[in-house]
């Protein structure tokens, strides 16, 4: 017979996400909260990412990924989170309810009062930027080969191209260079890097390892594993031009060419997502277009830093603990956060205007120097950054206070802009 | 958690299927382990269970069969009056009972033959008043078809008008002007259904020698008397070539040639089914007038997979390599346009795969099912391209008649077993029949899939099943791990290591397809180690 | 000699271009900077570049076989792959403690190298499952 459970909460996902909202729920005075992880054990990709650099603002110190997840699963196991590990959630209804699945206890129904989704972000693959060639063994996502050498203790190349200057990208080549393997170069089909500047520096130039930029890999050889790669220069559209291949020997093609957050769950549950960030429209308090299901972390949007995973977390486990112990509620009207100039997207993309603080996240565009990142209201200013320097990998994330929050629902507007340093200057004189 | 394994999973040690000993003589050989070879194979044993079926690579469906578009075509687009045609109209009406018993899905789920603007060459269009051109696509063309299949014994052709066949496919062009509905076309798996028909041929007492390459025949007076192989020789009065696009050196070496293969590559495209599921509910394509065909391919489609998965394709390439299933720029950016105009607004992003198969036509383009008039016991069923997946019915049915003139039994065995039992797959099931599944095998619990929701105890039952998959393209093909979006990112490693311990290997030496394709080069660490020991010798 | 070398700031997006022109070891002048920082960067990038280590080791019964690894401080640059060629022999057996030492001193640099996790053993059930 399938079980039927009905914890308040059930937060899907115990990367860092699920782990801050699970325990953020806790600390909110939730009693029965239940965490569903697929994988045999906590921290999701955080066990592999052993390089350091996470929590410089969470914790004032950087650390490596494992020793982040570590702070999170010692409180953990102090609480009463009932953990669920290799379980999977097969289905996700618009009413909240779940469905999960795993050896011991079955199938289970699953009817929480509230749910928080932290899923994540999966890789995208080969096919899904269609390089042409053969289809043999050695072509792998970096996250993969992340796991398989940083956890399963598995290496799946030994001569090795990468394709994407994404910072996953930037930190294989290092790791597979430490690990003996050789790496011929990092191949990025724009003209400018994906990754930070300090992974481009400490990853690839400490090791010699060469960075082609407007460059991409246009076909895969041999039949059985890979042989070697072609690679072409692109031109300004993107297309490779005819007369650059090069052939580069290799065993293993490793593609660092984008996450997407992984929302096949919430598109079952009916949940509204967000074309420009591929995650669930939420409001300031994480919430989804589904009354009681909240949503943090990189199923949101894919975030750069693992701090901001965890802020959203807790705020999305502050606020189910609080929309459990206070039942049912009406929710306010709201408010679209409007991306302006040099702004891609914006997270949260609603506000309801709840009385609280509340912090948005957002993107740019294109690079930009000397500008004021600003969150206002018509003439009213709500927050604003002086930036020396915005770049598209960077997130800049931006502070309101609850009475300008409000006072900017009355006004019905609310915009987050990039503008000119000199612009400003010459309105404000 | 401990536990033996499912009873059904293992009833003999499995390095014994993996390497049976040659047996020293057979009734019939059968050369090639794809989908006709495995139906003949099964067909034999309802006979006799004396027949052996030889591969060279590690498992069955390991050429076109594993490549194609998993249509069954009703004959509509095929030339009157060729073997072709007739036996694919025919093999397609027989399909309900070609499956049977053997746990494989079969649907029919139609063409849509779309009618525009596009389905005549410009001169023809600029040279007619557009009343003429109108009733040209709309009433002649449509009309037209549907003789041409009648004539053809192809029964239930429906002509629809454009607002009927948009409704039937909303997606399909604003252009379209008319249409025609076909209510045969079919889907099946491919490997799938190669899959069965080989385990029902094994449990009938068929044997499957794979990694077994075939280098020469043993003929005497004009008679085969036996098949040299690369691990020994079987003696065999019978051999049935089923060589795919490598059936034209095979009837050499016999001497029973005396055609060509010449490969032809054709590239499709597949979709992630959450987004493409129910976006074509039938195949779709769109009517060209004869001489307009791109190549020699049949001009393709938009088709679902019986999973549900939308594909786009095939592309027809000339290649001079038999084992050429590369995709190539060209055809990827063909495949584009040509769907651009079918279905506006197909899903571009939701590309999660693409593959390419090997056709085997001849020159002649059409089938060559013959029994050898110059080596005597020498079957030939070469040429065998599309529709040769649905034809299968109808060329067994051809093949039987001359094994039964060559010496296989007319009387059937009263000791046939008509059924393959067949694993039943999680995500089929209903929360009710997974929960009794996983209190009886915990595995059943097992996720190791996460796109496909596969269980750990399916991937065993494809390990240990009578044709066992031995690498992780076997897996995938028996159970469908990797096939989802993610593409095995999640279950590559899992995959990897339950074959390790099944097969009793370590991780690095399990490959993706077969020798020579290791999915770990080494253990981490390995590779410093070797260094520093280097350094000591050097 | 008058030498002149190149860096890229990595403190903030700005990635400011530097140049430091040396002589003889003494910096004369660095060139390229935003601010401050940037300048101290690329003195210290020439006179004494330092990253953190962190790889893995193989770990025995573990509930995963391989145990990442991070150094107590930031150790000379040009030692970093010597010092994972170091580990590259290194086993320990499961259970781990988060923070245990792996290896003390590593090249003499005073660097410790500690456990970034706490590992578990594998469990009978693990085993068996």
């Amino acid at each position: 017979m399938v079980r039927v459970r009905r914890p308040d909460l059930v937060v899907i996902g115990a990367g860092p996400a699920g782990l801050g909202a699970a325990l953020a729920a806790c600390d909110a005075g939730l009693k029965d909260v239940m965490l569903i992880e697929r994988d045999v054990e906590l921290g999701g990709i955080l066990p592999q990412c052993i390089h350091d650099g996470f929590g410089s603002i969470v914790f004032g110190e950087t650390l490596t990924g494992p020793q982040y997840a570590q702070r999170y699963i010692d409180r953990l196991e102090k609480s009463d989170v009932e953990v669920k590990l290799n379980t999977m959630v097969l289905d996700l209804r618009p009413d909240r309810s779940l469905t999960a699945v795993n050896s011991r206890d079955g199938v289970m129904e699953i009817r929480p009062k509230a749910v928080i989704l932290a899923m994540g972000c999966r890789e995208r693959t080969r096919h899904q930027i269609l390089i042409p060639g053969y289809r043999p063994a050695g072509v792998v996502c970096a996250g993969a080969a992340q796991r398989d050498i940083n956890i399963e203790g598995l290496m799946p190349g030994r001569r090795v191209v990468i394709l994407g200057s994404g910072d996953i990208g930037l930190i294989m080549a290092r790791r597979f260079t430490l690990e003996g393997a050789e790496v011929e170069g990092v191949y990025e089909i724009m003209d400018h890097p994906g990754g930070l500047t300090r992974n481009l520096v400490q990853c690839l130039h400490d090791y010699d390892i060469p960075l082609h930029l407007s460059h991409t890999v246009t076909f895969i050889h041999g039949r059985k594993r890979v042989e070697a790669v072609t690679v072409s220069r692109v031109d300004e559209n993107l297309k490779p031009v005819p007369g650059t291949e090069r052939l580069v020997p290799c065993d293993t093609l490793v593609l660092s060419v984008g996450l997407i957050p992984e929302n096949e769950l919430s598109k079952r549950a009916g949940i509204s997502l967000d074309p420009a960030t591929g995650g669930p429209v939420v409001d300031e308090r994480m919430e989804t277009s589904v009354e009681g299901i909240f949503a943090c972390g990189n199923v949101m949007n894919v975030f750069d830093l693992v701090d901001y995973v965890t802020h959203t977390a807790e705020t999305a486990g502050r606020s189910a603990a609080e929309y459990v112990l206070q039942g049912i509620r009406k929710r306010g009207e709201c408010l679209r956060v409007r991306p302006g100039r040099n702004v891609k997207f914006v997270v949260p993309q609603l506000l309801r205007g709840y009385g609280e603080e509340a912090h948005f996240y957002f993107r740019v565009s294109r690079p930009e120097r000397a500008v004021r990142a600003r969150l206002s209201s018509g003439d009213l200013l709500l927050a604003e950054r002086k930036i020396r320097m915005v770049r598209p990998p960077e997130m800049v994330r931006l502070k309101a206070d609850p009475e300008r929050l409000k006072e900017a629902l009355a006004r019905g507007e609310l915009d987050v802009q990039v503008v000119p340093e000199e612009e400003t200057k010459g309105r404000q004189g | 958690m401990r536990g033996g394994k499912p009873d059904e999973m293992d009833r003999e040690p499995i390095r014994e299927k993996l390497e049976p000993r040659l047996p020293a003589r057979a009734q019939a050989v059968v050369v090639g382990a794809g989908v006709i070879g495995c139906a003949v194979a099964r067909e034999i044993t309802r006979y006799t269970p004396d027949v052996v079926v030889l591969d060279k690579e590690n498992d069955v469906a390991c050429g076109a069969s594993k490549a194609n578009n998993a249509e069954v075509h009703s004959g509509i687009g095929e030339e009157a009056g060729t073997l072709k045609q007739r036996l694919n109209v025919r093999g397609n009406h027989m399909y309900e009972g070609f499956v049977q018993g053997l746990g494989v899905e079969f649907k029919r789920q139609g063409l849509l033959i779309v009618v525009t603007p596009r389905s005549v060459p410009p001169e023809v269009a600029e040279s007619m008043n557009p009343q003429q051109l109108d009733e040209l696509l709309r009433v002649k063309i449509p009309e037209g078809i549907v003789a041409y299949g009648e004539a053809a014994g192809i029964r239930g052709l429906r002509i629809l008008s454009r607002e009927e066949v948009l409704k039937k496919e909303p997606n399909v062009t604003p252009e379209a002007v008319s249409g025609v509905f076909d209510p045969n076309y079919g889907l099946v798996c491919p490997y799938k259904l190669t899959i069965a028909l080989a385990e029902h041929a094994v449990m009938n007492g068929a044997r499957f020698l794979l990694n077994t390459e075939v280098t020469g025949f043993r003929v005497e007076g004009g008679e085969v008397r036996g098949v040299i192989t690369s691990r020994g020789e079987i003696a065999t009065p019978l051999v049935i070539n089923a060589a795919g696009v490598f059936a034209d050196e095979v009837a050499e070496m016999a001497g029973a040639g005396g055609f060509r293969i010449h490969p032809r590559k054709g590239a499709t495209l597949l979709f992630d089914r959450q987004v493409t599921s129910e976006y074509v509910r039938s195949s779709v394509a769109l009517f060209r007038m004869p001489g307009m065909k791109r190549e020699r391919s049949k001009g393709g489609g938009a088709m679902p997979t019986v999973e549900g998965n939308l594909q786009l394709g095939p592309t027809a390439v000339e290649v001079d390599d038999k084992y050429d299933t590369s995709i190539s720029a060209e055809e990827i950016e063909e495949i584009f346009e040509r769907f651009h105009y079918l279905l506006p607004d197909f899903p571009k992003d939701a590309v999660i795969s693409a593959f390419s198969g090997v056709r085997a036509p001849t020159y002649e383009e059409d089938f060559v099912i013959e029994a050898s008039n110059r080596v005597k016991g020498f079957v030939n069923v070469a040429g065998i391209q599309s529709p040769g997946l649905a034809s299968a019915p109808a060329i067994v049915e051809m093949v039987m008649g001359f094994l039964h003139e060559l010496g296989i039994p007319r009387e059937p065995r009263p000791d046939f077993r008509p059924v393959r039992p067949a694993i039943p797959r999680f995500a089929e099931l209903d929360d009710q029949e997974r929960d009794a599944l996983i209190r009886k095998d915990p595995r059943w619990g097992n996720i190791i899939c996460r796109c496909e929701y596969v269980t750990e105890a399916e991937v065993l039952a494809a390990i240990h099943s009578l044709i066992p998959a031995t690498d992780m393209d076997g897996v995938k093909r028996r159970t469908r791990t990797g096939m989802g979006r993610c593409q095995g990112g999640f279950c590559g490693h899992r995959v990897a290591a339950i074959l390790a311990r099944e097969l009793g290997r370590p991780v690095t030496e399990i490959t993706k397809s077969g020798e020579g394709s290791p999915v770990y080069l080494a253990e981490t660490k390995d590779f410093l180690r070797a260094e520093r020991s280097g350094h000591g010798q050097g | 000699m008058r030498r002149k070398h190149a860096f890229t700031c990595i403190n903030c997006p700005l990635s400011c271009a530097l140049e430091l022109t040396e002589e003889d070891g003494e910096v004369l002048e660095v060139t390229g900077h935003e601010c401050e920082v940037g300048r101290r960067y690329a003195e210290e990038e020439f006179r004494d570049p330092r990253r953190t280590v962190t790889t893995t080791v193989r770990v025995r019964n573990g509930v995963i076989p391989q145990l990442p690894v991070v150094s107590t401080r930031p150790m000379p640059e040009a030692l970093v792959r010597e010092a994972v060629k170091a580990l590259a022999d290194v086993e320990v057996d499961a259970p781990v403690r988060d923070g245990q030492v792996i290896y003390r001193d590593l090249l003499g640099t005073g660097a410790d190298i500690i456990a970034a996790r706490r590992l578990d053993p594998r469990s009978r059930a693990d085993e068996e499952g």
